[in-house]
């Protein structure tokens, strides 16, 4: 007989058909095994699952910031940001008129540093904002 | 959100922006990278909006997450960086009055700890469909593999998540 593997999560996971659901919960009856396969796989969905969810930092989703480049974020200053940052361009679509030089990066930058020791210091989990 | 409508790029921060910061934070374990990667995705998804087609908003807005997260993983291995430093747990100040909360967030760090012990393809399958809360249909959209690779690998991650757990 074969034992029921991944089908236990898909089951588990509401993603099985009706007839895959009906072969798992048959072969679970005499199947000791696939019955401590599906505590085990059950116990780690649970586990992930109830992790908190963790708040995003306001400063991450705003249009306005995200000319930000920080110091260890290469990989935002490539292509239209990095120009819109050399030209000084207006660069939040949505923002109409809306327009940067580097001294108010310069401002910006600082600003975070003051604002968000939070986000490096605090470990894990911070709940619901 | 509607499979019909096109969201605007606000919507799609005020929607999506935690729950992607969630699954960068889950898949590192380092909110500098969660944060990072959410302004990257959303610059991405400003930048493909014009180019997006009603269909499945899930799909590719993962499909964007998952080849942002990707590409700075790529970007870090062809360039080391210094290694963020690690979070210092005493910064919890914990008190007798916050046992049960600490205890909570060590459990919780135990977890996280183990979710960096799966193989980059596990971690992901498990983290999207755990954290991040898609269907299977949708995984497999993200990544561009067989729905049956998408339940092969969630149920394997989730046997190693066990055993490291244990």
């Amino acid at each position: 007989m074969n034992h029921s593997g991944d089908l236990l999560s898909a089951t588990v996971d509401g993603e099985a058909t009706t007839d895959e659901r009906r072969l798992v919960e048959d072969h679970l009856v005499g199947c000791a095994s696939c019955r401590e396969e599906l505590a085990s796989i059950t116990t780690a969905r649970a586990a992930v699952r109830g992790l908190p969810m963790v708040a995003v930092p306001s400063s991450a989703i705003r249009p306005a910031r995200r000319t930000l480049v920080r110091p260890s974020f290469a990989w935002a200053a490539s292509g239209v940001a990095a120009a819109a940052l050399a030209l000084g361009l207006a660069v939040a679509p949505g923002e109409q008129g809306t327009t940067l030089d580097l001294d108010t990066l310069r401002d910006q930058h600082t600003a975070r540093v003051v604002v968000d020791p939070g986000i490096s210091t605090v470990r894990g989990p911070v709940g619901d904002p | 959100m509607s499979d019909d409508a096109i969201p605007s790029w606000e919507e799609v921060a005020r929607e999506h922006g935690r729950t992607i910061y969630n699954f960068a934070y889950r898949l590192t374990g380092d909110q500098n990278d969660a944060y990072d990667l959410v302004q990257e995705v959303l610059l991405r998804v400003r930048k493909g909006l014009a180019r997006y087609r009603p269909g499945s908003f899930e799909g590719w807005l993962w499909r964007i997450t998952r080849n942002a997260f990707l590409d700075e993983v790529r970007r870090r291995k062809r360039r080391p960086s210094v290694p963020l430093p690690e979070h210092e747990p005493g910064a919890l100040e914990p008190s007798p009055s916050a046992d049960e909360e600490l205890a909570r967030v060590r459990l919780g760090e135990d977890i996280q700890r183990a979710l960096l012990q799966l193989p980059y393809d596990f971690r992901e399958a498990v983290v999207l469909c755990d954290v991040v809360g898609l269907s299977y249909e949708e995984i497999a959209e993200a990544a561009s593999i067989p729905v049956g690779t998408v339940r092969s690998r969630i149920h394997r991650g989730r046997k190693m998540l066990r055993e490291l757990l244990s």
